[in-house]
């Protein structure tokens, strides 16, 4: 195994291990050494965040090991990105979403949860927090030109003002503009086609395969 | 002056005690449980006791009166109506001692004061004073009731109703302020109360005898509202949603407590119309939904209670099967999400009255945290849920016969006790603790919840296992409650250590192991010896409140006293809450505070 395979499998291992003061470290060694920033994120850092997934959903990790995946990821891109050219960039550029927990929630840490893996499957995030109003979330959309709108909503009493986000949207003649992915405790696949949103999420990395499909990256 | 009183019987002393004060006060503070029913306001005729030597003055008509009805041989009279004015010898009478008090000793309750808001009191009328015009003044110069506009609407006309001739007559008075029934003689027998636990999941009634503070018994079923749905919120989104819905949940409420309270008083043979007062305990939703109240702002931002307490209110009309006068009383509530039950349970380990530093945890659909540090208190509320209430677990149930409640190693096998002392059915909460901090000690689970184990499940029993679902479960339940704890004890200050007393309520059954429950983080790390299991501590305060006018007063007074902190608002509310869903590396340390 080459000097450069060591590293790639380094870099894996520390997205898996949670390690993330290593993660951020093999990415400017990884620079140092002349690596190909893309290289690096695509068979190292994003194949162990990948990794990570598989072993959340067979039950092996649970939300501190995602959370700590997600941090490396996230350390090492920040790394990383300054460094890829402008056409590498945009060749992994996925989309842009606009996120946040609903009106009247303030519970984000599934929110929180979908962000960062979000962001550590290579789209651009702006969480806009919690108790989000509907026409808010509208408003910051239009003005980041993003592709996705993800709405939180973890009690049964706010679920509702997801539907309104819908409604709003078709009113002020922006629903074709974004694609809206809903999540939280009480929803579901037959409340989001009900509400008429675009897809569902039912924890994070479902989240992710489905902002991926909405988008065609999937 | 100082005078010495010489007790001759039962325990032979002598107590000294200053000149011109009633002899009840006397032998009260000298530790000498006298039944001091009516307060010593000369009233009840219950503090008897034999006067050997010493100059008394001679006893008033009213004294006379109650002597009279009591059959009291000569020489016995009230100790109450005693001014002790130079030595005395006395015998204690032993009908009025107070033996245990069953209902204010049963669990962890503090001292409080004998005298329960509703009390049986004797009166006799003359031939004059059994009609008008004397009548009124009379009753109530001898029940000392004020003849106030609470007279006139409520006393008057119950006096009025039930007095026909001259004689003995026992009437019922409520708070020392107005009669809520009037029969000859000596009356039906004695007055009885309802303590009530009103939880999201379960409910518990208890009948109480307010004569002599005796639990009569107890009926537990599960609360009917629970086909709403099981957490607060889905039933707080069927009553906004539904005007139907909101008076449906409202007879649920009232359904379970009714057909708990049938039960109950059939076992006792005690009449619904000999029930005089009722207290609930309940979460602040619940209480909402009891009285019918709007919930909608309960469970939107910025999350505001109604009304959060209320005086003592007329039972019947709120759909009470008990006597036509009783009251219902609500035990306060300090904020949205931190209800009665949780004042209820501050009444009942009377934390907040003694020095030092005290946490005090109910584990219940929701986790209720309370810390008090020296003079400040603190509440938070966290979602929970109901993992150890057996719900949503593979093979979780209630603590009911067949549960495994407690577990330990023997060797290479694991014991287990089981509820009824049968085959193992399921597994409930104390349970479940036991066999997390069993299989951590092993590490069949490793201290981020992994199940080292094949097939992802752990059998314990045939057909009763841990899955690694479940562990998944378990974990969330504990983070929420441990995050609560760090939180609370960071913004005050403190470290785990600092903590004089931590107590953990719930309905566990009673074989939790506090070093367990610590072991795996549900109880922060302090010394074993400063854990305390309290058991159901919201029916133990609601009791305490039958029972005793002090321990009511104690619950308006504190739920004022309490600062209601919101954790999800606290920034440092994500980054604990993940890192409290791992389990301690051991019990001596905690890596969250």
């Amino acid at each position: 195994m080459s000097a450069k395979d060591d590293l790639l499998a380094l870099m894996r291992s520390s997205v898996i291990d949670g390690d993330a003061g290593r993660a951020e470290q093999l990415a400017r060694d990884g620079l140092a050494a002349g690596l190909d920033p893309l290289e690096a994120i695509e068979k190292g850092y994003a194949a162990g965040i990948q990794e990570v997934g598989t072993l959340w959903e067979q039950g092996e990790y649970f939300l501190p090991e995602l959370v700590a995946g997600a941090e490396s990821m996230k350390r090492a891109m920040a790394v990383l990105g300054p460094a890829l050219s402008a056409s590498a960039r945009e060749a992994g550029r996925l989309g842009r979403a606009v996120i946040g927990t609903i009106e009247g929630d303030i519970h984000d840490i599934g929110k929180n949860l979908v962000g960062a893996m979000l962001q550590a499957h290579g789209f651009e995030v702006v969480d806009l927090g919690a108790d989000v109003q509907v026409d808010r979330f509208i408003d910051r959309a239009e003005a980041e030109g993003a592709d996705l709108i993800c709405a939180s909503a973890l009690l049964t009493t706010t679920l509702f003002n997801q539907k309104r986000l819908v409604e709003r949207l078709r009113e002020r003649n922006l629903r074709s503009r974004f694609k809206v992915l809903v999540g939280g405790a009480p929803a579901n696949h037959a409340w989001a086609e009900a509400i008429g949103a675009d897809g569902y999420g039912e924890n994070a990395l479902a989240a992710v395969r489905a902002a991926k499909k909405l988008l065609g990256r999937g | 002056m100082s005078v010495k009183i010489r007790i001759l019987t039962p325990d032979p002393r002598t107590i000294e005690t200053e000149s011109g004060g009633p002899l009840s006060a006397a032998l009260t503070n000298a530790g000498i449980p006298l039944n001091v029913y009516c307060g010593g306001r000369g009233l009840c005729g219950r503090c008897l006791v034999e006067i050997v030597e010493g100059r008394l003055r001679p006893p008033e008509m009213e004294e006379r009166d109650l002597l009279n009805a009591r059959q009291a041989p000569p020489g016995v009279r009230l100790a109450c109506c005693i001014q002790v004015e130079s030595d005395l010898a006395v015998r204690l009478v032993p009908e009025a001692l107070l033996g245990e008090v069953q209902g204010l000793t049963e669990g962890i309750l503090p001292s409080f004061a004998f005298d329960p808001p509703v009390k049986r009191l004797p009166f006799r009328l003359e031939p004059e004073e059994a009609a008008p015009p004397l009548l009124e003044r009379c009753v109530a110069g001898r029940l000392k009731l004020p003849l106030d506009d609470l007279w006139e609407r409520h006393s008057g006309p119950v006096l009025r109703e039930a007095v026909r001739s001259p004689g003995d007559y026992t009437a019922v008075v409520f708070d020392n302020q107005v009669l809520l029934d009037v029969a000859d003689g000596p009356g039906p027998g004695p007055a009885f109360g309802l303590a009530v636990d009103l939880g999201t999941t379960t409910a518990v009634v208890e009948l109480v005898d307010l004569d002599r503070g005796l639990i009569a018994g107890r009926a537990v079923g599960p609360n009917r509202q629970a086909r709403f749905g099981s957490d607060l919120i889905s039933r707080i989104a069927r009553a906004v949603r539904d005007r139907d819905d909101a008076e449906e949940l409202r007879r649920a409420a009232l359904d379970t407590l009714s057909a708990l309270q049938a039960r109950v008083c059939s076992d006792a043979r005690v009449p619904a119309g000999a029930i005089y007062d009722i207290v609930v305990a309940g979460n602040t939703v619940m209480n909402h939904l009891l009285l019918g109240r709007p919930v909608r702002s309960l469970a939107e931002s910025p999350f505001e209670a109604d009304f959060l307490e209320m005086p003592p209110v007329e039972a019947v009309p709120w759909g009470f099967d008990v006597h036509r006068r009783a009251k219902l009383f609500l035990a306060p509530n300090i904020g949205s999400y931190i209800g009665g039950d949780i004042t209820a349970g501050l009444v009942a380990t009377g934390m907040l009255g003694r020095p030092g530093n005290a946490l005090f945890i109910d584990l219940g659909t929701n986790g209720e945290i309370v810390l008090k540090r020296g003079e400040d208190v603190t509440a938070a509320s966290t979602a929970a849920g109901p993992a150890f209430e057996g719900a949503g677990l593979s093979s979780g149930i209630a603590a009911v016969p067949g549960a495994v409640e407690a577990a330990s190693w023997a060797g290479e096998s694991l014991t287990l006790s089981v509820i009824g002392d049968r085959p193992a059915t399921g597994i409930c909460g104390s349970g479940y603790i036991d066999l997390l901090a069993a299989f951590l000690s092993r590490g069949l689970i490793s201290t981020r919840g992994a199940l080292n184990a094949a097939g992802g499940l752990i059998t314990v029993a045939p057909a009763v296992a841990v899955s690694r679902q479940d562990v998944r479960a378990l974990q969330l339940a504990v983070a929420a409650v441990r995050t609560g704890v760090a939180l609370l004890l960071r913004r005050a200050g403190l470290a785990p250590s600092d903590l004089d007393v931590v107590y953990l309520a719930g309905a566990f059954g009673n074989r939790l192991n506090a070093a367990n429950a610590r072991r795996i983080g549900l109880l922060p790390a302090v010394d074993a010896d400063r854990l305390r299991c309290a058991g159901n501590t919201s029916l133990a305060g609601a009791r305490a409140m039958l029972l005793s006018r002090p321990a009511r007063a104690e619950a308006a007074r504190l739920a004022s006293r309490i600062e209601h902190v919101s954790l999800a608002s606290d920034p440092a509310f994500q980054d604990t809450y993940i890192r409290s869903l791992s389990f301690p590396e051991s019990d001596a340390i905690d890596s969250i505070g």
